[in-house]
């Protein structure tokens, strides 16, 4: 069994003063100011591990800003699993295992059981423990349909792994679409590289 | 602020003919070349603005520029050189028979003549009027006052090119409009609001990860987009003068590809909250959600209709990606739109409602085309490969979308009928994912 050392990750929230420099002229709509996120909806919305975003506020935005202490606090702290040790997925970007695609298809090949019986089992051992399945596709096509076929994907993904008895709700399939290749050329190497879904754990 | 000193006229109508512009303009590393085949330009002399200050020269020559250059982009017109005049031209300069006489002979339909000066409280005042040279007429035109910057002096201009384009075209202007795009930085992606030149480009959010499907309000202070911060695509909606940001759509699974009504008080948004993608409505600050299709194949990429009556969206429920309607109320069954090969998605409809823009793979390439929603006649209005992201400009004259040549993403437009083609691109890293802004 794979277990991957601890390894919490911060994301932090930086917030930049910046002199806005208004300017209105004639009758232009107020000057850009930038923003930082307010009124955080119930559900995942940690930044991701490894993410940091940025708003542009102006000067008099500070009052608006996250409270950086209440993010962080939201992610610290390794949670045991049952066997009192934690699973944990790495670094940003190091998935537990991928499995890919052949090209405009979401069908989970029969070389992948191995790996997901393993994750299927790691989910009931770790009750404590849940799984992101990221889809991801190729170039081809538009940014917002591939965002569709790669959530196609990772829940062909949840499937398979609620039929090995794994627990769906501790399971969430997510897309990137097209956004975030691993391989950015358009060889059809790299193209197959890109169609894929990866496992995370997380907590 | 702006006082008009016109009188009505007819608009002139364009002839369309084949004639090759070419041209380039710089704009902050932003990169704009007209690379299409034009229309028939209609022959303008703009004469340079007279600067009553001599202190203000470089102001009166970039007012100059810029009106010149937007002019020149839409492939519309044919700027003649101007040389130096005596005396010089300028809104005071009188209008009589023998000038419009002199201007006709040199082959100019229409002539643009102005001055910049300081008003005693050290505004800048710009004021210019427009002949139509061919038909003898006094087109009127603005006097416009701002503070002395060169950031309004820029504003001043697009006005100027507003006015000329509307009054010899018949079509509303756009170069007082804004971009919104997304440019990378390095590992960053900056969400940016440029002017319509790609000058004043401001960040307004700058992140580690993906920002995309930019959507502009209708009133123009808002703009939708989907973000990847949180690890996974969540739609946010910012308030462009506070900077304020709402979360609109974050359930279990993706949210995506948010469309405004007309009224601005509802977002489509896709959710895969209960299963496959399908399109929602919500209201921007993330309330009264509700399901709009019920289906088992994929539902997105939605765009109301100009009236709101519609939904657009790209579905796969017929084997291959094709363009469906739905009505807004959720009532009745899809419509499909698209017929013509396996893949038509990213439907935008115009702001006037009468053509539909999206994204077609065409032998192999992902081309931009638009629809004549009435006739249904289609038009390919870009080259490929791999174009995506179309963005109407606010006269529905234009769209903007993203092309990736090579490993390059860089801003293309087009005029509706593909006609005049234009690029612009960003020295360094690639701008994907604009979106025209609304008028002032």
């Amino acid at each position: 069994m794979r277990i991957l050392p601890p390894k919490l990750l911060v994301a932090t929230l930086g917030l930049i003063a910046m002199v806005g420099c208004s300017s209105v002229s004639l009758e232009e709509p107020a000057p850009i100011l930038g923003g930082t996120a307010s009124g955080q909806p119930t559900g995942s919305s940690k930044p991701a591990p490894g993410s940091s975003t940025t708003a542009m506020p102006g000067a008099q935005r500070s009052e608006q800003g996250i409270d950086p202490s209440r993010q962080a606090g939201m992610q610290a702290g390794p949670v045991p699993g049952q066997a009192g040790e934690t699973l944990l997925t790495g670094p940003d970007g190091v998935s537990y295992g991928s499995i890919y695609f052949a090209f405009d298809s979401a069908e989970v090949g029969r070389d992948y059981q191995p790996l997901l019986q393993k994750v299927a089992e790691l989910l009931k051992t770790y009750p404590n423990q849940s799984l992101v399945v990221e889809g991801n596709t190729d170039d081809r096509g538009t940014s917002e349909y591939n965002i569709a076929l790669g959530q196609r994907r990772a829940e062909a993904v949840v499937n398979a792994l609620r039929i090995l008895g794994a627990a769906g709700s501790r399971i969430e399939p997510v897309s990137n679409g097209e956004e975030k290749p691993r391989d950015r050329s358009t060889a059809e190497a790299a193209r197959a590289e890109n169609r894929r879904a990866d496992l995370f754990f997380r907590y | 602020m702006a006082s008009l000193l016109l009188r009505p006229l007819r608009p002139l109508l364009l002839l369309f003919l084949f004639i090759c512009a070419a041209s380039a303009a710089h704009a902050q590393g932003l990169r704009i070349d007209i690379t299409g085949v034009g229309e028939k330009q209609i022959p303008i002399a703009v004469s340079p603005f007279v600067a009553k200050d001599p202190s203000d020269r470089l102001l009166a020559e970039t007012l100059l520029d810029v009106v010149m250059a937007d002019l020149r982009r839409t492939g519309a017109f044919s700027l003649l050189p101007v040389g130096p005049q005596n005396p010089p031209l300028s809104d005071a300069t009188t209008v009589n028979t023998t000038l419009f006489a002199q201007w006709r002979a040199q082959a100019a339909d229409a002539l643009v003549m102005g001055s910049i000066s300081r008003s005693p409280d050290n505004q800048m005042e710009v004021r210019f009027r427009l002949l139509d040279t061919l038909r003898s007429e006094d087109l009127g035109g603005l006097a416009l006052s701002s503070p002395l910057t060169m950031l309004d002096v820029r504003r001043s201009g697009h006005r100027i090119a507003d006015y000329i384009y509307e009054r010899l075209t018949g079509e509303p202007g756009f170069f007082s409009t804004r971009l919104a795009y997304v440019r990378r930085e390095g590992a960053n992606h900056v969400l940016t609001i440029a002017d319509s030149d790609g000058e004043n480009a401001q960040p307004a959010l700058r992140s580690s990860q993906p920002i995309i499907s930019l959507a502009w309000s209708p009133n123009g202070q808002h703009l939708a987009y989907v973000s990847f911060e949180t690890g996974k695509p969540v739609v946010y909606v910012h308030e462009l003068a506070t900077g304020k940001r709402t979360v609109a759509a974050n359930q279990r699974g993706s949210n995506s590809a948010p469309a405004w009504s007309p009224d601005g008080k509802t977002l489509a948004v896709v959710l895969t909250k209960d299963g496959v993608s399908q399109i929602y409505t919500v209201n921007p600050d993330g309330s009264n959600l509700r399901r709009l299709t019920r289906s088992s194949a994929i539902n997105t990429e939605p765009s109301f209709s100009g009236d709101g009556e519609f939904v657009y969206f790209t579905s796969d429920q017929g084997g291959s990606p094709q363009v469906y309607r739905v009505r807004s109320d959720g009532s009745g069954s899809p419509e499909r739109i698209t017929f013509t090969g396996g893949f038509n998605a990213r439907p935008v409809v115009s702001p006037d409602g009468r053509q539909l823009a999206f994204v077609a793979r065409r032998d192999g390439n992902f081309v931009v085309c638009i629809m004549n929603l009435e006739t249904r006649q289609e038009v390919v209005v870009s080259n490929g490969p791999k174009d995506d992201s179309p963005s109407f400009a606010p006269n529905s004259r234009w769209v903007i979308f993203s092309s990736r040549v090579g490993n390059r993403d860089l801003l293309s437009a087009a005029s509706i009928d593909g006609r005049v083609r234009s690029r612009i691109s960003l020295d360094a890293a690639g701008i994907r994912n604009p979106a025209w802004g609304k008028l002032p």
